[in-house]
């Protein structure tokens, strides 16, 4: 009897693997690319338990347990770099997530062509500008001497505000430039979804004769809701991810008390100041708070909308 | 089909680790995988140079000169053939056939970067008969590419430029530098004679354990160091003296706000302007040292961070800042703000290297000349003092600028230390501060006169390689004496009995170390940060204490006993 | 009856206008966001060097001047390589991109291919957890991919993300044609570069797009793993000029003091330089895209 199922086992086996050769081959370079790239670095996580040596390796380098975890919550920054970290992606996420969604239904809605190409096209156009070239110029505009916001506001006979060195300005220059580079492009997805809706739904409310603002809140959105869900898990799951270049490029020694986040403290305690050991550990902190976050909004999702990520 | 997803999840596991080993087992032997991929990767590099070089050669061809054959050199020849082959006796050429040395380093200048033009530097190899696989990094993102480059330990070239000093010693205990303590013995002709004038500098470089690691950038210019600069014009066209105390100077920098010295009809003038991290050398006049953040006062070394005087000097920068008399984006000027400030003629005073005020000079007025036939307009002045100290201080440099290591990659390091010693030798240095004889400068009776023409035309001894960061060096004050016009020399030998040394570099010891590499950065970052938003204005001082008692919760008491017990150790 | 209806009508076309009114308002207010700042910069990059010292630019060019277009575009080569390069990344590393995400996405949409929850699941992974910086340096340095035009492929092969929204395209197509297909024998080699990709191009038009951005704005990798100016991309560079204010850009020939003066404007040109052409051709790669995604979402 056992030998019998383990038989069958074998049979189905083969038999699953002569009718899945292709898709095997197709997918074993992707499988040996995850591997090496995303798998074999966890591994390299150990060092976070070690007194990483880079001489010794990863082997010989000597064990030091959870020592650089409790140096890190005993130091006087892990509180603010956990704070500025998920504040950072909040504000990003209330602020920014909505805009786009917006901005599609509008787009949509305009009736003529024309307009709503243009509107479009240049909608898109800052997601193509580089991180680099929007801190360049977010850094440029906000300069208080030549700045054209600071000009601005000395045009209004306001005093110039020294936004790149005053820690409260920070996350609103993030986020609101966020937002800008970002609320085109993302719509698309969402406008993609709007027009790819089932028109005579539309038509039959026409005939119900449903005003438009309601046409949007009960069509539109319903209709939307499933892309909306998934990217909202999407975001929410980053939320201990701030996006490390721009916070990297855009900040200063005299703004870290809101900017300065676990990536930017791990960049600079890893590769300014060498200590391997401490600044692993600290993102492999990251690493798990980041992951149980996306694993507990799926599984809300899941049960709420049906629709997961895996 | 449970049983055969468990089976190939089983597999998956199996071929993942396996992965694993094999990946870390690469690891495990960097020492044979990179050396060997890097000794490949030159040869590549040689191939492909080898084309390029075709040129070179004939260069060499016509500026072949008749050897210098000094007769030190063929009594040593010999013994030193038998047993190493090295043939060098601390003079040129360092080697009789062309040595390939591969090297990483910035040249620590803002303005230029191109090794390629850096014709000073290239008759240095060539006279030491070397020819340099020179990566030249630009200075701001270098600790960026070499920090993590270390980590990983594997490809470096054979000297590398360290990111810092290595005080905890970080790099010498990850074994990937050559210890170089029985060559400075064997080979170290010129750092021996460099070294009798300064003996401190090789006990600071020596291990606890005696043991030597790096060769140094030496810094012997030390009364070259930043101090209150002051536009003379502008000062004299007020009425006022050089200020002797900070309140004068403070009377002074309001009466230039808002006078409209420079005459273009605007409010556009800034009394004292900073660039990032100068406001830390004003410090000194409060005797605080706030680079290094403890100061040895008399023996006695304390946080400067917390000390009282601290307070006094917050309050009187917040002063300067919210009144509009220090440049109010000083926290994040760079060097282009810096020039464009000078060249609109809007800069009222600042503190910075005094050696800089020839360029300010020339940066005011286009027709100012630096052959010394001109006064200086923007100069350095006698520190000011403060209610609080009260003596006249200035904040000096530590001596060890800055260290090189020779990689454990490198197959010859013997030989590539010659040359390092070379770089150390009368010769190079001419090069490197003077450029080539007969054409940067003239000998006449035994002194050089530069070419000053020549030398300030299009930026051309900086682009020459003039003092060029990524060589070790010694930098005396001849050397900068030289090279300015005379009134900077005389203005700063007049202010050189302000310096004060501070706490000297020194590796740490095996229980120091600890207690440096927990707390340091992280103090360094927060009392960084918090004099930034004191000064702005953005934290209040009213706040003075709870930061203090943060910088107490971070050990600075303990780092401050760190430096006290180096500061006895040093003498 | 008929009143009422007609009532109704009016209610409805008031508020109908209100809703136009509203949204035409907000597109135009997105529309003049997104374009001023990169109207701003052209009209600075054309300024007289006084004028923008003055401050007084502000929508359009004041004493135009192209002095700063001279001093980047001629008078230094740097700028041409890192473009150059830039261009190279982005073709070769989007191409390989694709590639790899087609063949990792078709298997794992295949509903037969067994292990498909196992290896989706070891996609999404590592979207959210990942070994860190120091472990990834020591990893890409030791395999010999420092310092090599491949660092800036290799590494960023597959983004998980696009292998679903690849995998859920083809998960979309019908299986009856799959079903067809390999009843006529074709096998999935066949099945997918002859059908499967044919029917999901408008999806792959957006990944394209996905993958060709992020290539343009990658600059960490360069930062990290390429130390050779020869090899450095755009971004390297212009992080340089523009955000640690180098003034490696500006012209050498002539003295210190003229050069800096209009640093600001040479940092200005230096953007326009860097992004026009994009811009220029973005217009006409939009038409397609837009259309794709249109296409895309309509099918799926």
């Amino acid at each position: 009897m056992v030998l019998q199922k383990k038989k069958m086992t074998k049979e189905r086996f083969l038999k699953a693997f002569k009718r899945d050769k292709y898709l095997y081959l197709l997918f074993l370079p992707i499988l040996i690319w995850y591997i090496i790239f995303c798998y074999l670095p966890m591994g390299g996580l150990v060092i976070a338990f070690q007194e990483f040596s880079p001489g010794l390796g990863l082997f010989k380098s000597k064990f030091v347990g959870f020592k650089w975890f409790i140096q890190f919550f005993g130091s006087p920054f892990a509180y603010r770099l956990v704070r500025n970290t998920v504040l950072i992606s909040l504000y990003s996420l209330v602020f920014g997530f909505p805009v786009p969604i917006l901005f599609a239904v509008c787009v949509t809605e305009l009736r003529n062509t024309a307009i709503r190409k243009t509107v479009q096209t240049v909608s898109y156009l800052p997601h193509f500008i580089s991180t680099v070239v929007v801190v360049g110029m977010i850094k440029n505009f906000l300069s208080m001497n030549d700045g054209i916001i600071n000009n601005f506001i000395a045009l209004l006979g306001g005093e110039r505000i020294n936004f790149l060195m005053d820690p409260k300005y920070f996350r609103t220059i993030y986020v609101a430039s966020g937002v800008w580079q970002s609320f085109g492009y993302s719509s698309i997805i969402y406008i993609a979804a709007i027009v790819g809706i089932d028109p005579s739904l539309y038509e039959s409310a026409k005939i119900d004769g449903i005003t438009k603002f309601k046409e949007v809140w009960y069509i539109t959105v319903p209709m939307i809701a499933p892309t909306i869900t998934i990217l909202f898990i999407m975001q929410l799951g980053r939320i201990m991810s701030v996006g490390f270049e721009k916070v990297f490029l855009l900040y200063s020694p005299g703004v870290y008390e809101t900017a300065d986040v676990i990536s930017t403290y791990v960049y600079r305690k890893g590769i300014e100041s060498s200590e391997y050991g401490f600044s692993t550990a600290v993102g492999l902190f990251n690493s798990v708070i980041n992951f149980l976050f996306v694993f507990g909004a799926n599984q809300v999702c899941h049960k709420l909308t049906n629709t997961s990520l895996w | 089909m449970k049983q055969f997803k468990k089976l190939l999840a089983i597999l998956l596991c199996a071929v993942m680790v396996i992965g694993l080993f094999a990946g870390c087992q690469s690891k495990d032997k960097p020492e044979d995988s990179s050396a060997s991929s890097s000794t490949s990767s030159t040869e590549k590099k040689e191939e492909e140079k080898k084309e390029e070089k075709k040129e070179e050669p004939k260069k060499e061809e016509k500026k072949e000169e008749p050897k210098k054959e000094e007769p030190k050199k063929e009594e040593k020849k010999e013994e030193v053939v038998e047993e190493k082959g090295i043939t060098y006796t601390g003079v040129s050429p360092v080697f009789e056939e062309t040595k390939v040395i591969s090297w990483i380093g910035t040249n620590g200048s803002s303005l230029t970067f191109e090794w390629d033009k850096m014709d000073w530097c290239h008759e240095i190899c060539r006279v030491a008969n070397v020819e340099l696989e020179m990566e030249m990094l630009e200075n701001t993102t270098y600790n960026d590419v070499i920090n993590p480059r270390l980590a990983a330990g594997a490809d470096l070239p054979d000297v590398v430029q360290m990111p810092s000093k290595d005080e905890d010693m970080k790099f010498i205990k990850s074994g990937l530098f050559a210890e170089l303590t029985s060559y400075y013995d064997d080979y170290g002709y010129n750092l021996a004679w460099r070294f009798e004038d300064n003996p401190t500098v090789k006990g600071q470089l020596t291990t606890p354990d005696g043991k030597i690691f790096y060769v140094p950038v030496v810094d012997m210019s030390t009364d070259y160091c930043p101090a209150p600069l002051l536009n003379f014009t502008w000062t004299s066209e007020l009425g006022f003296d050089v200020p002797k105390t900070t309140d004068e100077y403070y009377e002074l920098l309001k009466a230039m706000k808002g006078a409209d010295l420079n005459g273009n009809g605007e409010d556009d003038e800034w009394p004292l302007f900073l660039r990032a991290g100068m406001e830390t050398f004003m410090g000194s006049m409060w005797g605080l040292d706030l680079r290094l953040g403890y100061y040895n006062n008399d023996g006695t070394v304390e946080a400067s961070y917390i000390n009282d005087r601290y307070l006094d000097y917050l309050t009187y920068m917040n002063k300067l800042y919210t009144e509009g008399l220090l440049y109010n984006e000083w926290s994040t000027s760079t060097y282009d703000i810096q020039n464009k400030l000078f060249s609109n003629n809007q800069v009222g005073s600042g503190y910075h290297y005094t050696n800089n005020c020839q360029s300010y000079c020339r940066l005011i007025d286009g027709e100012w000349k630096n052959d010394g036939s001109m006064p200086l307009t923007f100069g350095a002045v006698e520190p000011y003092t403060t209610a609080v100290w009260g003596k006249k201080e200035l904040a000096g440099l530590d001596p060890i600028a800055g260290v090189f290591g020779i990689s454990k990659f490198c197959e010859k390091p013997d030989e590539v230390f010659c040359f390092l010693d070379f770089l150390y030798s009368e010769e190079a240095n001419n090069l490197l501060y003077y450029g080539i004889e007969g054409v940067d400068y003239k000998v006449e009776n035994g002194r050089k006169i530069l070419d000053t023409e020549r030398r300030s035309t299009n930026n051309y001894a900086s682009v020459a390689g003039n003092n060029m960061g990524a060589f070790p060096r010694i930098l005396l004050a001849e050397h900068r004496d030289n090279a300015y016009v005379p009134e900077i020399g005389e203005r700063n030998a007049a202010i050189r009995q302000f310096y004060k040394i501070p706490i000297g570099f020194a590796y740490a010891l095996e229980d120091e170390l600890e207690t440096v590499k927990t707390y340091a950065t992280d103090l360094s970052t927060y009392w960084g940060e918090m004099r930034v938003a004191f000064i702005t204005g953005t934290r209040p001082l009213s706040e003075y204490d709870d930061y203090v008692n943060t910088l107490k919760n971070m050990h600075i008491d303990d780092m401050a006993a760190v430096y006290q017990a180096k500061s006895d150790r040093i003498g | 009856m008929i009143l009422s209806k007609k009532k109704n009508d009016i209610i409805g076309s008031f508020s109908d206008g209100a809703f136009y009114a509203l949204v035409y308002v907000f597109a135009l207010v997105a529309f003049f966001i997104t374009l001023y700042p990169f109207v701003y910069v052209l009209a600075v990059s054309m300024s007289g060097g006084e004028a923008i010292n003055k401050g007084i630019v502000w929508l359009y060019p004041v004493d135009i001047s192209f002095e700063g277009y001279k001093q980047v575009m001629f008078n230094n080569k740097s700028i041409w390589l890192a473009y150059g390069n830039t261009i190279y990344y982005t073709v070769v590393g989007t191409v390989f991109n694709i590639v790899a995400t087609v063949i990792a996405a078709y298997p794992l949409s295949r509903t037969t291919f067994s292990g498909r929850r196992f290896f989706n699941f070891l996609i999404a992974f590592v979207m959210y957890f990942h070994g860190g910086l120091i472990p990834t340096y020591l990893l890409i340095t030791n395999i010999g991919l420092y310092n090599s035009r491949w660092v800036m492929i290799i590494p960023g092969l597959v983004t998980s993300y696009n292998v679903m929204v690849c995998r859920s395209a083809f998960s979309a197509i019908p299986d009856e044609i799959m079903e067809s297909a390999s009843i006529d024998g074709a096998n999935d080699i066949h099945i997918l570069s002859r059908i499967a990709i044919k029917l999901i191009t408008p999806t792959l038009a957006v990944i394209t797009l996905y993958y060709a951005v992020s290539h343009w704005n990658n600059f960490f990798t360069a930062l990290l793993y390429i130390s050779d100016s020869n090899l450095h991309p755009l971004q390297v560079l212009l992080r340089r000029v523009l955000i640690q204010a180098s003034s490696e850009l500006m012209d050498n020939s002539t003295g210190l003091e003229e050069k800096l003066i209009v640093s600001l404007q040479v940092r200005y040109v230096t953007i326009v330089v860097a992004t026009l052409p994009i811009l220029a051709i973005y217009p006409f790669l939009q038409k397609y895209f837009v259309k794709g995604v249109m296409l895309g979402a309509v099918k799926g």
